[in-house]
């Protein structure tokens, strides 16, 4: 597993960037994500602060928390969009193609999961996203448009029905919970599990080692090599 | 699971996300029913075990202005405006007054609710008794000791039987974060309707608009699905 199963006497053939160098993130692809993380956080923040009455009860101005927790609630599901539309629109539709494509090897790495955090199996060969991101991007759609909608009716709740309003503010707190949760597993793949942290260089400065990539996502490096060209870098 | 090769994919993403949107509208629209069918689970566990139980008794505490202070020697309850014997209170006065105890549901707009809460503390049509409005006093506005919140009812609204300013929760005396020392109580509307840390009960001939109503809430914040007390 350590060699690319295909020959790569073009490998890494990216003009711009060191041949142990593949181009993985893009302009787009980064700004989407790290305005996803602030905006997420920031709802982290100022819902905890609604939340928990220890951190209530400690805060002078609660109106303003409310309203940077509504602000940043409209910017969680619009930011995306608007970053998506105004910039690399290819990108972005290649991610979701591939969040999309479920191959063979994508069963067998949810089944396997488990082992490979203990090294003592490794994974069958993935795209671009492994099983496991593909998962973590479909839930994080899925939630961010519940939480949109739970927190609209819970800000608007003389609109709505009592029990919707009711269900609203349940789902709200057990998405809020769930969120927290996988973006926990998420920051320890990223910076501190030393097999997967290599993962976060192509989220800051775009690439990743190509040794780590061909462990990884080897399917993603086949596919780069196939097509010897840097693969929808952003032009901007 | 499903059977494919590399050369025929299934777009299980699509999928997935459609059954995750399937998953939360069920919950949307039964949430309560399913919850109550799995045994009544809670994020409330989970509060409490952030918060050392202060809302161990299910209460989330919202604060427009933080937790004021509360000196026992130097508050006081003024019950004015237009009233023909304005009155000042000790808070060991407010406690000798006739009291009034009830057990109801206590029901907040954001979703949450808590079910059999004991009060005990002063009912407002005793305090009008006392302070005698003119005929003119058709309002009664409320005051919050934070500085910032308040709110008002009718007459009609306050003089209800059960609608008390409370100096007692669950046999206790009110904690800070509930409004120590006097919080209003009307179990017909939703929580924002009740003032917590009352100081000044005013009766008035043009009804305030409240704190909330401000944001666009109702005035008059009856509780879906009880009886109108004040339509029979």
């Amino acid at each position: 597993m350590d060699t690319p199963s295909t020959p790569t006497s073009k490998g890494g053939a990216t003009p711009s960037l060191a041949n142990d160098r593949l181009p993985r993130f893009g302009l787009t692809e980064r700004t989407l994500h790290w305005t996803h993380a602030v905006v997420f956080l920031v709802l982290v923040i100022t819902g905890a602060a609604i939340l928990f009455p220890f951190l209530a009860a400690s805060i002078a101005d609660r109106e303003l928390v409310r309203a940077v927790h509504i602000t940043a609630g409209f910017g969680l599901v619009l930011a995306p969009v608007a970053i998506a539309l105004a910039g690399n629109r290819r990108a972005v539709r290649r991610d979701m193609a591939d969040v999309d494509r479920w191959e063979e090897d994508d069963w067998l790495w949810i089944r396997g999961w488990s082992y490979y955090r203990y090294g003592r199996r490794m994974p069958p060969p993935q795209g671009l996203f492994n099983a496991g991101q593909k998962v973590n991007v479909v839930f994080t759609g899925a939630t961010v448009l519940f939480f949109f909608v739970t927190g609209v009716i819970m800000w608007k709740w003389f609109y709505f029905p009592r029990w919707l309003v009711e269900n609203a503010g349940g789902l709200h707190d057990v998405l809020s919970a769930l969120a927290v949760a996988v973006w926990l597993g998420h920051v320890y793949m990223a910076l501190l599990n030393p097999s997967t942290r290599e993962s976060i260089r192509g989220m800051t400065v775009g690439w990743v080692r190509r040794a780590w990539a061909v462990e990884h996502h080897e399917k993603w490096v086949d596919e780069l090599d196939r097509r010897a060209s840097p693969h929808d870098l952003d032009r901007t | 699971m499903v059977p494919n090769t590399p050369d025929r994919p299934v777009r299980f993403g699509r999928r997935l996300f459609l059954g995750l949107l399937g998953v939360g509208a069920v919950a949307l629209i039964a949430g309560q029913k399913v919850r109550d069918l799995v045994g009544g689970f809670s994020m409330q566990p989970i509060v409490s075990a952030f918060t050392g139980g202060v809302t161990a008794r299910g209460f989330r505490i919202y604060a427009a202005e933080g937790i004021p202070e509360w000196d026992r020697t130097t508050w006081r309850l003024r019950v004015d405006g237009l009233v023909a014997n304005p009155r000042t209170f000790t808070f060991a006065d407010v406690t000798q007054l006739p009291a009034t105890a009830m057990t109801r549901d206590f029901e907040c707009v954001t979703g949450w609710k808590v079910k059999n809460v004991a009060w005990k503390g002063v009912a407002l049509r005793d305090l009008v008794q006392m302070a005698q409005p003119t005929p003119r006093a058709r309002y009664v506005t409320f005051y919050s000791g934070d500085g910032v919140y308040f709110d008002s009812l009718t007459m009609e609204q306050a003089i209800l039987p059960d609608v008390i300013l409370a100096y007692d929760m669950f046999g206790e005396p009110l904690p800070p974060e509930q409004g120590q020392p006097l919080r209003l109580i009307n179990p017909h509307m939703y929580g924002y309707k009740g003032p917590k840390w009352v100081y000044r009960v005013e009766f008035k001939d043009t009804q305030d608009v409240g704190y909330w109503q401000n944001y666009g809430y109702p005035i008059d914040a009856y509780i879906e699905g009880r009886r109108n007390p004040l339509l029979g």
